[in-house]
């Protein structure tokens, strides 16, 4: 890996034991630039970066540009940087190589069907599972689009009532939908606010205990004995790192396809709503209750940034059935006017 | 178009968002392969982000999630690292290039650096990433 790049010397090491210096150049672990005596280090550790280094300075020599010595280092320096990049890309580019051939093997998995794929010979098992159900889920998503609609959108299929009229009625009933979620989700935050419900006090943590629940039973699954720390610093560092989509996708792999969309939707706020709760849990461990229900100010944030949500599906709606209106307008006024 | 309601659906029974868009394998495969030539590149933030868009896009892509495990170890997030590998080796345990990146993940950690080492032990003698392996050991040995 071209891993001695200036922008990698930049990252940060981990602040992990030492680990030999080959060892961090073949991980590619970032190395900072450091002075000649660090380069000169590596041209001894790089057999392949030394005889370049050499070659340099023997040339350097030959041309009478062993001027100062500044010069000659940086020379000796950049040619060693690629020397060694080169000699680290050999073992790297078997890796890519690597990954590359993985795919060929394994790539069709969870991907959908193309018509100038040609199958995997050496597929693993759940990859031809994968498509079995695909055929079954795609024949029952089409039966279940034939089916009609039941229930309050049951007036969508009555042919008496006229497509403006659909329209209309479809937009009265997700705004009434809109607007019943929108009153709930004020609910809470007003009680969360006051704190009076104090009922809801639990030892769980509430609903972000569940979420962290979820979080512990993902990273279990991934790192057996993890997730038994997930208030520890390491843990939430790694909440904080892995973003919420990912840990959507995590769980899906996993085995917990339910808890994706919890883990998707929160997944930013988790790290901090860890602490919180962890705090809360421990509080109501020693039983020094307090006021109880008041919800946290991640909780708060994420009330509002839901209602914030729901406004903005409500704001789309009216819009996209508006725009429908002034299309439909418009093609017939079109029609009208090119008869006249 | 996919309509919402379909979306949800279909993740409920278990698709994968690649399934439910129409997105073939030959796409992942373009896109792991520019994540992964951006990791060599050192542009490792541009992969990071590729990669978790393919992960999320198809999460039972265990090449992904092994290549965004050498992201997270490259940007100094070691946890991250241990924990997409070991979720791209739920996916395919078999697989030589996934087995190998678990264990440099583990060699990052003091206290699962023997399992680490006996990881590589297995795969020293593989066609594939034996090269890596031993030379991943040779320099721990150093």
């Amino acid at each position: 890996m071209s891993n001695i790049s200036i922008e990698s010397a930049r990252i940060a090491l981990t602040p992990e034991p030492a680990l030999p210096m080959p060892l961090l150049r073949i991980l590619g672990k970032p190395a900072k630039p450091g002075p000649l005596e660090r380069l000169t280090q590596n041209m001894a550790e790089n057999a392949a970066a030394n005889q370049i280094g050499r070659a340099v300075l023997a040339a350097a020599k030959a041309s009478g540009a062993a001027g100062p010595r500044t010069l000659v280092s940086d020379i000796v320096a950049d040619v060693v940087k690629a020397g060694v990049a080169a000699a680290a890309k050999g073992v790297s580019s078997e890796v890519t190589a690597a990954a590359a051939r993985a795919r060929s093997r394994i790539s069709g998995a969870g991907y959908a069907k193309s018509a100038a794929r040609p199958k995997p010979t050496t597929s693993r098992t759940t990859t031809a599972k994968t498509t079995t159900t695909k055929k079954a889920s795609t024949t029952k998503t089409t039966t279940a689009k034939a089916t009609t609609p039941s229930g309050s959108l049951a007036f969508l299929q009555d042919p008496r009532i006229s497509l403006e009229d659909k329209l209309m009625l479809l937009l009265a009933q997700m705004s009434s939908q809109y607007e019943t979620e929108m009153q709930q989700r004020m609910e809470k935050l007003a009680s969360g606010t006051d704190g009076s419900s104090a009922s809801s006090t639990k030892k769980s943590g509430g609903f972000f205990g569940g979420i962290v629940d979820a979080v512990a039973s993902v990273v279990n699954t991934a790192v057996p004995g993890l997730a038994s720390a997930i208030v520890s610093k390491p843990v939430q560092e790694l909440l904080g790192k892995v973003s919420g989509p990912v840990l959507g996708a995590a769980a899906s792999a996993l085995g917990f396809p339910a808890l994706a969309p919890a883990l998707v939707k929160f997944g930013p706020e988790i790290a901090g709503a860890v602490g919180s709760v962890a705090k809360q849990v421990a509080k109501a461990g020693s039983g020094t209750s307090g006021t109880g229900a008041a919800l946290s100010e991640g909780d708060k944030q994420i009330e509002l940034m839901q209602l914030q949500r729901l406004q903005e599906k409500q704001r789309e709606m009216f819009s996209m059935v508006s725009n429908i209106f002034r299309s439909m307008h418009e093609t017939r006024t079109g029609v009208i006017g090119n008869i006249r | 178009m996919t309509n919402t309601n379909d979306l949800a659906e279909g993740l409920r029974n278990g698709k994968t968002l690649a399934e439910l868009q129409g997105i073939p394998g030959e796409i992942g495969d373009a896109i792991a392969a520019l994540a992964a030539a951006e990791l060599d590149a050192g542009r490792v933030e541009t992969a990071q982000a590729l990669l978790e868009g393919l992960v999320v896009t198809n999460h039972e892509d265990a090449v992904a999630w092994a290549l965004l495990s050498q992201a997270h170890r490259r940007l100094g997030a070691p946890l991250a690292a241990r924990f997409c590998a070991e979720v791209a080796m739920r996916l395919a345990p078999a697989e030589p290039f996934v087995r190998l990146v678990l264990a440099e993940s583990l060699l990052a950690n003091a206290d699962t650096r023997t399992e680490g080492r006996a990881a590589l032990d297995a795969l020293g003698t593989d066609p594939e990433v034996g090269l890596r392996a031993r030379a991943l050991l040779a320099a721990l040995a150093a």
